[in-house]
């Protein structure tokens, strides 16, 4: 089993394989249709998985913006990413990006579109649209898709928006195949782990990661509820204070 | 860039004078020039970089099998070689198309390729996130493979570690900001050296370390 590369890999999990379908959609769409996708959710739902995944199986350009960007910056990430020498003004360089997109027939990848939504950097994103039809995949937090209507002329050019689901018990065990290497997370042990960290994959990760190492220091093989008894697990909250 | 053209069956090249460099300066001239015959394209390319005449030819036989040039016969003077000029049909951007002889694209150094885009994204990782993360149905990628590469990442100053490894715990790695420094994997070379094609230049050397000669 383990060496099936299916089972090596987090293509299985529910949100890449949303991610990639969607991007697809934007791939294979008819020619009247637009061809940028959103992707949303809440941090710890395993965007990033999500977006390594769909980048590596596509070859897609990948940039995640930060919250200091203009539009420059963004160009100028963009075209360090195609390994292009930015030009210099603005209309070059936006030039050089839809020239780029539209020879290689790579998607783009725009990763914590958050950050720029509330700036004018976010019409650099439609003119790069404009100028090459090229598929993108936007990827932000839960707020996105409301963020984006206030930009009339960008919603339009939308063809879907995509929620980010929370984990669920299947991606639970696929992450068990793939991090805890080496002990058996029993089921009531999983559907534990599973509800305390609420949809969250990086939480599921974590406390995965906390049974493995225990596991090893106590020499377990199998890890069940009752093995594990009351030792911590990471909800994600800030740690209570006990007091007598 | 150096300018040494190692002699045949003198082993494998590295990589920074080998095949990488050589196949990216002949597609830009390509693209520059569109339309070409085979001498012109030599001259040109030999502006930019030292290639061999017989890696144009080969690179060129590879493209125009693979469907990216158009080859047609060009008048013939009395005694001289038939001569062809090639057009270029299919410009698929700055990245020169890696193929085999017979044109079809190779998926060598597609593994490194995906641990680089996939350190370049998640940031902070250890070796198995990588290898997790890295890996696609089509080309999986060994967590030995991911080890290997975060230790000379390291070495070379390209990774930080966040968190020494301790037994039971693998250490957890962090990329440098300044060292993404573009979208082709810098290439562990024989000789135990690391060479980044986006910078086209030496990185580190074990070496040069061991010399204490920098």
């Amino acid at each position: 089993m383990t060496d099936n590369p299916i089972y090596n890999s987090t293509a299985p999990l529910t949100n890449v394989g949303l991610a990639i379908s969607a991007l697809e959609r934007a791939i294979n769409r008819s020619p009247s249709l637009p061809g940028m996708v959103v992707y949303y959710g809440p941090s710890g739902f395993g965007k990033s998985f999500s977006a390594t995944y769909t980048a590596n199986q596509m070859r897609a350009y990948y940039i995640e913006c930060k919250s200091s960007w203009t539009k420059k910056g963004l160009l100028v990430s963009i075209l360090k990413e195609m390994g292009i020498a930015p030009a210099h003004t603005i209309y070059e360089m936006t030039d050089q990006i839809s020239e780029e997109l539209v020879l290689s027939q790579r998607p783009l990848i725009i990763d914590e579109m958050d950050h720029i939504v509330d700036k004018k950097a976010v019409e650099i994103v439609r003119d790069i649209y404009e100028g090459s039809q090229a598929s993108m995949l936007l990827i932000g937090e839960e707020k996105l898709p409301v963020k984006l209507k206030k930009w009339e002329r960008f919603h339009g050019r939308v063809l879907d928006f995509v929620p980010a689901q929370p984990a669920s018990i299947e991606d639970a065990q696929h992450l068990s195949r793939l991090y805890a290497t080496g002990i058996k997370v029993a089921d009531d042990l999983l559907a534990e782990i599973h509800r305390i960290s609420r949809g969250s994959v990086r939480r599921i990760c974590v406390n995965l990661d906390r049974v493995r190492e225990t596991a090893c220091r106590e020499d377990w093989d199998t890890v069940t509820k009752k093995t594990w008894g009351n030792r911590e697990l990471y909800t994600g909250e800030a740690p209570h204070r006990r007091l007598p | 860039m150096t300018e040494v053209k190692p002699a045949k069956g003198m082993g494998r090249k590295p990589a920074h004078i080998g095949h990488y460099g050589t196949q990216d300066a002949i597609w830009q001239t390509i693209r520059e020039m569109e339309c070409f015959t085979i001498k012109d394209l030599i001259c040109r390319v030999d502006q930019r970089l030292k290639v061999n005449d017989l890696t144009v030819k080969s690179y060129v036989q590879r493209l125009e099998r693979g469907g990216y040039l158009d080859r047609i016969d060009v008048g013939q003077r009395a005694g001289a070689r038939q001569e062809h000029a090639y057009t270029l049909i299919r410009n698929t951007g700055v990245e020169a198309p890696r193929l085999r002889r017979d044109g079809t694209p190779t998926a060598q150094g597609k593994g490194r390729e995906q641990l680089w885009r996939t350190i370049k994204i998640l940031r902070e990782f250890d070796w198995r996130d990588l290898s997790i993360a890295a890996s696609t149905e089509k080309c999986p990628v060994a967590e030995g493979t991911a080890k290997a590469y975060c230790v000379i990442l390291a070495q070379a100053g390209y990774l930080a570690v966040v968190r020494p490894s301790r037994p039971g715990t693998r250490a957890r790695y962090k990329l440098i900001g300044s060292k993404n420094t573009g979208p082709r994997p810098p290439q562990v070379q024989k000789l135990k050296q690391l060479y980044d094609p986006n910078l086209d230049k030496v990185v580190w050397s074990q070496a040069e370390r061991q010399g204490g000669d920098q």
